[in-house]
């Protein structure tokens, strides 16, 4: 009977081992999910450059107007570092299937997305890695998507 | 040796010429992610320029000044040489056509009569024609994927205007030219302006060549990146008059530091 009871003692303790060892993996797992989707893309002088642009560019006034952006200055120009807006935007564009597949589309290549931000709106294009912000490089006219800051809302844009 | 060139040359002046015989091998790696599809070629031949000029003539913002200029440092090793290999010239071509100045004849476009220095001069209309030919855009009915952007240098020369292509060191695909590293080496003096082919038609689907953020319809006019590089030179040259040209299957458009509100559209022309 001792015998018996120390043997159930030593399978609980196996038990206990392995759930914990299990636990542990799960939530080191689960914690690397998190932390991709919290990671903001890299910074480029370009891209930034680019939404400078969209900003001050006479043809996309009306479109401006129409969304409520005319106020938005290039001073107000950032990109986005706060890890829970970047995990927003990345489960935006996630459960969006068109900038999904544009944003796999784009994996093991020399793009990649960017997150920019002006005081009211979040600006999600996708252009060349910064490593190639030595050299800009001309191309067609591409999809800048432009997001009410609370994202209850998105415009499509091409230029 | 990949995206990269070796340019051997001798030269021989003569009282007004200078002559520089070329050997180039280059590689053109159209898709920079498969290193292995990279196109050797091997081009030898000898071009001459004239060593100095006077004169006056019109640049983009209004005619300027300037008396005898020397050479533009870099055109010399790269004028012509990715478009216009000597010995590739159709000898003649049937009434009504003209040298694609690419190997062929196409119908004689309609000469250049817009107003703007720069796209009325002949030797500009010339290499418009070089570059839609070397853009293998002629018709809608070529493959997308079979058609380059092309471009090149607008400099100021001998009171006149010239292009000074891209060398092969700058990749193109059918949506983009891409630069290598030096680029701003490569820039030669008396810059006015770039120019550079999309190889499209108004209104056809992008999103083949283009990749899925393409346009569904081909709109035309320069595109962000355009601006971007147009603003990148600017600031790199401290020079704010420098233009930018996109000439498509349909029109020319140039455009300046007010982006797209410098906008001016034209009727193709001269190519």
């Amino acid at each position: 009977m001792w015998i018996l009871n120390n043997n159930i003692m030593r399978i609980r303790k196996y038990i206990l081992v392995a759930g914990l060892f299990i636990f542990t993996i799960y939530s080191s797992f689960a914690q690397s999910i998190d932390l991709k989707n919290n990671e903001c893309p890299a910074k480029s002088r370009l891209a930034k450059l680019g939404v400078e642009i969209f900003i001050q560019l006479a043809g996309s006034k009306d479109f401006r107007e129409q969304i409520g952006a005319s106020g938005e200055t290039v001073e107000q120009v950032q990109a986005v570092e706060n890890g829970q807006t970047c995990s927003a935007l990345n489960d935006f564009i996630s459960n969006n299937r068109k900038f999904n597949n544009i944003n796999q589309s784009y994996k093991d290549t020399d793009k990649q997305v960017y997150f920019y931000k002006t005081d009211n709106f979040y600006y999600v294009f996708w252009g060349r890695k910064p490593e190639f912000d030595d050299r800009p490089a001309t191309g067609p006219k591409t999809l800048f998507i432009v997001i009410k800051n609370d994202l209850s809302q998105f415009w499509e844009y091409y230029f | 040796m990949r995206d990269g060139e070796a340019v051997t040359n001798s030269n021989e002046r003569s009282t007004n010429l200078t002559c520089i015989t070329y050997t180039m091998t280059s590689y053109i790696c159209p898709d920079p992610s498969r290193p292995s599809y990279c196109v050797p070629t091997t081009i030898t031949f000898t071009d001459c320029f004239s060593t100095g000029s006077t004169g006056s003539g019109g640049g983009f913002g209004g005619p300027a000044d300037h008396n005898w200029q020397p050479l533009p440092k870099r055109a010399i090793i790269e004028v012509d040489n990715a478009l216009d290999p000597p010995g590739t010239l159709p000898s003649v071509c049937e009434p009504g056509m003209v040298s694609d100045r690419n190997g062929g004849c196409v119908p004689k476009p309609d000469p250049c009569d817009t107003g703007n220095n720069i796209l009325d001069s002949e030797e500009i209309q010339s290499d418009l024609l070089k570059i839609w030919s070397g853009s293998n855009a002629s018709s809608g009915d070529i493959p997308m994927d079979e058609r380059l952007e092309q471009g090149g240098w607008i400099i100021e020369i001998n009171g006149g205007y010239d292009v000074v292509f891209f060398p092969p060191t700058f990749l193109r695909d059918p949506c983009g030219i891409s630069p290598p590293s030096n680029w701003k080496d490569l820039i030669p003096d008396n810059i006015v302006g770039y120019v550079h082919s999309h190889p499209f038609y108004i209104g056809e689907n992008t999103l083949g060549p283009c990749g899925a953020e393409g346009e569904t319809s081909y709109e035309g006019g320069p595109s962000d990146p355009d601006y971007i590089f147009l603003m990148d030179l600017m600031n790199f040259l401290g020079n704010f008059n420098i233009a930018g040209y996109v000439i498509d299957g349909g029109k020319i458009y140039s455009y300046d530091f007010r982006y797209s509100a410098g906008i001016k559209e034209y009727n193709r022309c001269g190519y």
